[in-house]
């Protein structure tokens, strides 16, 4: 048996390490300013343990309220078209499901600042996620209660079969809410900072803007760093792999149990509606129409915002697209780097927001569009790398074209990346509808010139013109509503 | 391969902001479409000049603004901010430009430290009411901690807004900070910023404020149930000074901004958002008394602030 010297290859085995360690810089600059400030957050201690309890219970009642969403969908047999519906509500901003929220029971009289409105707008927005996550593991536990009910078995020892083979995947959905919610801004900065409810992410950028901080950037950078360790068990305990089964035999689908799973979807889509609606096409102290949709769009933030993030998404989904597949041939190097990238993707957006201000304030790239570019590349990398790892045939398919005679490129280019386009739209798909609306790491690093439209809209809101707020609301929820015409089979 | 020109074309919309003769303004104490009907109106005079806008609440400029000087990299060619304190800082620190006072009716007392920075419109503070809520007006600022106002009064974050931290610091000299102790006791609450403590008052949330005029202008304007009380006890005139630092790149655009302000035309931009003129012979806003006699008031001094942060629980 042959084998190369180690020495001759120790440079070409370095360097996806070096690539790897300079993707991290930001964490580690965040890490390095972040620590010695550790103590001065002491005071700060009751916001960390509101982060970690409104995270988890938000958690908690979103899994509970998709599982029955989960159940009610395959026991009904629910097509597309009614799951789409519920999909909806994902793939609005979540800040705008905040301010639809907040409208709509504002026109009952309800005040729903503070926690009970966080939670519920965080329960409106990830139970479909949390459906998507749940639903095939469902299918497979109501098969097996099926087959027990065949047995014999009935009444609360059901129970013992339906729920075992569901603890995996509730696990994985729910590490998967928790870091969601954890790293949350949107909703918090709308429903949480008027009530000064704050979480981490939330703090943390107030700290950077507060005239009092002795010294905002340290602050900032260490209630980075209690988010970042909130984070890290679930980060750590990683991704379980899901239950693959086949097809179960499920009893024949009952339409009744549609009208819940339907009275659900189109209830939290009106929860969010009509609240927009009202604020955006009445008068508030009239009554009257007035539709306030151009004087929204006529204000030049909202102008450069929509062009901004509509050139940063286009722009951040091809370039990843394009790097992912120049990257796939070599899956060694890949692997290292989407360890790095998956963290920039799974920790909250708030560590990578602070730790690239730390890195790049005194360069020129700072207040520049380029630095939101670069952000929304490292955040949303894992997510074109993830999208392209599948397909092992492909591998096998290039193996057979150089065979036959093509070279390492050619067989790419002609067999293997046709192979991998459907991939790559799905990839699209899922990126650009979150960089488009991304707000925790634009309020953080938008620059005047350089703002986004979530920047835009938090303005809006924060300067008190709720009804444009509403108004943009509805623009981007319009925008979702496309993404999902050209939904893949999920 | 077809993304690559949509790449050159994207990026060359990105970088063609930073081409053109542009300024950056940093503003608070004036809302989004306020600043935006300032920079079309300038923007017809000179249409060349791009001005590129960070808006938000004083405290936030100045938190922006000290950290980009401490990295720097202090984007802003124009300051433009509620309360004097950061201005007296800056131009003892040298870094505020001489423009000469050259503006024809402008009276003296307008023009800061011989011309390094001005009063370009005038902000008051004033007791804004919900006239569907309040039937009894009061007629000072100290009636608002009678018994018949109790849990219905509310002002601005003076942290976030530098109207209300120029309240405090004038309601803390005139009448001591007892008179916060009775606000507090009365019940008052504590909104981030004055626009959206307004819109909750125009709705009912609250019946009293105190908070600035020209957005209660607006609002009234739009049809809101509001009334502006001028209180006896001095409606308090907020200073809103603007400057040009040393380190703007483009100083002769950023003072033709200036200009086009304490323009004939800029001010009547002020009037139509609820403004008082600085320059004399330009008509109040219509339902504003066309002689307002202010007491200039001056931002609460830093023991204040923490006092009545801890006081009302604003720790953050």
């Amino acid at each position: 048996m042959t084998h190369n010297p180690p020495f001759a290859r120790a440079p070409v085995a370095a360097w996806p390490w070096l690539l790897a360690g300079l993707l991290a810089l930001p964490l580690l600059a965040l890490f390095l300013r972040g620590f010695p400030a550790l103590p001065g957050t002491a005071k700060d201690l009751d916001v960390v343990l509101t982060s970690l309890l409104l995270a988890t219970a938000g958690s908690l009642i979103t899994l509970a309220l998709a599982l029955g969403l989960a159940v009610l969908g395959v026991l009904g047999g629910v097509g597309r078209t009614l799951e789409a519906l519920l999909l909806l509500g994902y793939l609005v901003p979540p800040f705008v499901t905040s301010i639809g929220v907040l409208y709509s029971l504002q026109a009952f009289g309800v005040r729903i600042y503070g926690v009970p409105g966080i939670l519920l707008a965080w329960a409106l927005h990830y139970a479909p996620l949390a459906y998507l996550l749940l639903k095939p593991q469902v299918r497979v536990a109501l098969g097996l209660l099926a087959a027990a009910r065949v047995h014999g078995v009935g009444g609360a020892k059901a129970l013992q079969v339906f729920l075992p083979p569901l603890l995996p995947p509730l696990l994985v959905a729910g590490g998967t809410l928790y870091l969601a919610l954890l790293g949350n801004f949107g909703v918090p900065a709308v429903l949480g900072l008027p009530e000064r409810v704050y979480v981490l992410p939330t703090l943390a950028y107030a700290r950077l803007l507060s005239p009092t901080a002795q010294d905002p950037l340290g602050e900032a950078a260490a209630l980075g760093l209690w988010l970042g360790l909130l984070a890290l068990p679930v980060v750590l305990l990683g991704r379980a792999g899901l239950l693959e089964a086949k097809e179960p035999l499920l009893p024949p689908a009952r339409p009744a149990y549609r009208l819940p799973f339907a009275l659900y979807a189109l209830l939290a889509l009106l929860l969010v509606l009509l609240g927009l609606l009202r604020e955006a096409l009445l008068n508030p102290y009239t009554g009257a129409w007035d539709p306030v949709f151009a004087r929204a769009l006529d204000l030049p933030l909202v102008q450069k915002g929509l062009r901004n993030s509509l050139l940063l998404a286009l722009g951040a989904t091809l370039l990843l697209l394009l790097l992912a597949l120049a990257l796939r041939p070599f899956p060694g190097l890949l692997r290292r780097v989407r360890g790095v990238l998956d963290l920039h993707y799974l920790l909250p957006g708030t560590l990578l927001g602070v730790g690239l201000i730390l890195l790049l304030a005194p360069t020129p790239l700072y207040a520049t569009p380029w630095l939101l570019l670069l952000a929304y590349l490292l955040n949303f990398a894992a997510l074109a790398l993830r999208a392209l790892e599948g397909g092992l045939g492909v591998e096998g398919a290039v193996l057979a074209g150089r065979v036959h005679g093509l070279g390492r490129l050619r067989a790419w280019l002609r067999i293997g990346y046709p192979l991998l386009l459907p991939s790559a739209f799905a990839g699209a798909f899922l990126i650009f509808p979150l960089a488009f609306a991304e707000i925790t790491l634009s309020a953080l690093l938008y620059a005047p010139g350089a703002e986004t439209i979530g920047v835009a809209v938090l303005s809006a809101i924060n300067g008190g013109l709720y009804r444009e707020a509403s108004a943009l609301g509805l623009v981007l929820m319009a925008f979702s509503a496309l993404a999902l015409l050209g939904r893949p089979r999920w | 391969m077809k993304v690559i020109p949509w790449l050159l074309g994207a990026s060359l919309v990105l970088c063609s902001a930073s081409a053109k003769d542009q300024i950056t303004l940093y503003v608070a104490g004036a809302q989004l479409p306020d600043v935006q009907a300032l920079v079309q109106a300038f923007n017809q005079v000179h249409p060349e000049i791009t001005v590129q806008v960070f808006r938000s609440g004083a405290g936030e400029v100045v938190a922006k603004l000290r950290a980009e000087l401490e990295a720097g990299n202090p984007q802003p060619d124009l300051i433009w901010l509620v309360g004097e304190g950061f201005f007296r800082e800056l131009s003892q620190r040298g870094l505020l430009m001489r423009i000469a006072p050259t503006f024809p009716g402008l009276p003296p007392q307008y023009v800061y430290e011989g011309g390094r920075y001005y009063e370009v419109r005038l902000l008051h503070n004033i007791i804004a009411v919900n006239s569907r809520r309040v039937r009894a007006l009061p007629r000072t600022w100290a009636n608002l901690t009678k018994e018949d106002y109790r849990g219905q009064v509310v002002m601005a974050d003076p942290n976030f807004s530098g109207p209300a931290l120029v309240a405090l610091g004038y309601l803390s000299d005139r009448y001591g900070f007892g008179f916060w102790e009775a606000m507090k006791r009365n019940g008052m609450a504590v909104e981030q910023s004055n626009p959206v403590l307004q819109q909750k008052l125009a709705r009912g949330e609250y019946s009293l404020a105190i908070t600035n005029d020209y957005g209660v202008r607006q609002e009234i304007a739009k049809g809101a149930p509001l009334r502006i009380v001028y209180p006896q006890d001095g409606v308090i005139v907020a200073p809103t000074p603007i400057g040009i630092p040393t380190w703007s790149r483009r100083p002769d655009l950023a003072e033709k901004f200036l200009r086009f302000l304490l323009s004939e035309r800029g001010q009547r931009v002020f009037v139509e958002r609820g403004y008082l003129p600085v320059l004399p012979g330009i008509p109040a806003p219509a339902d504003a008394p066309s002689r307002l006699v202010g007491v200039r008031g001056r931002e609460a001094s830093a023991e204040i602030l923490e006092r009545f942060n801890a006081f009302f629980g604003l720790r953050r």
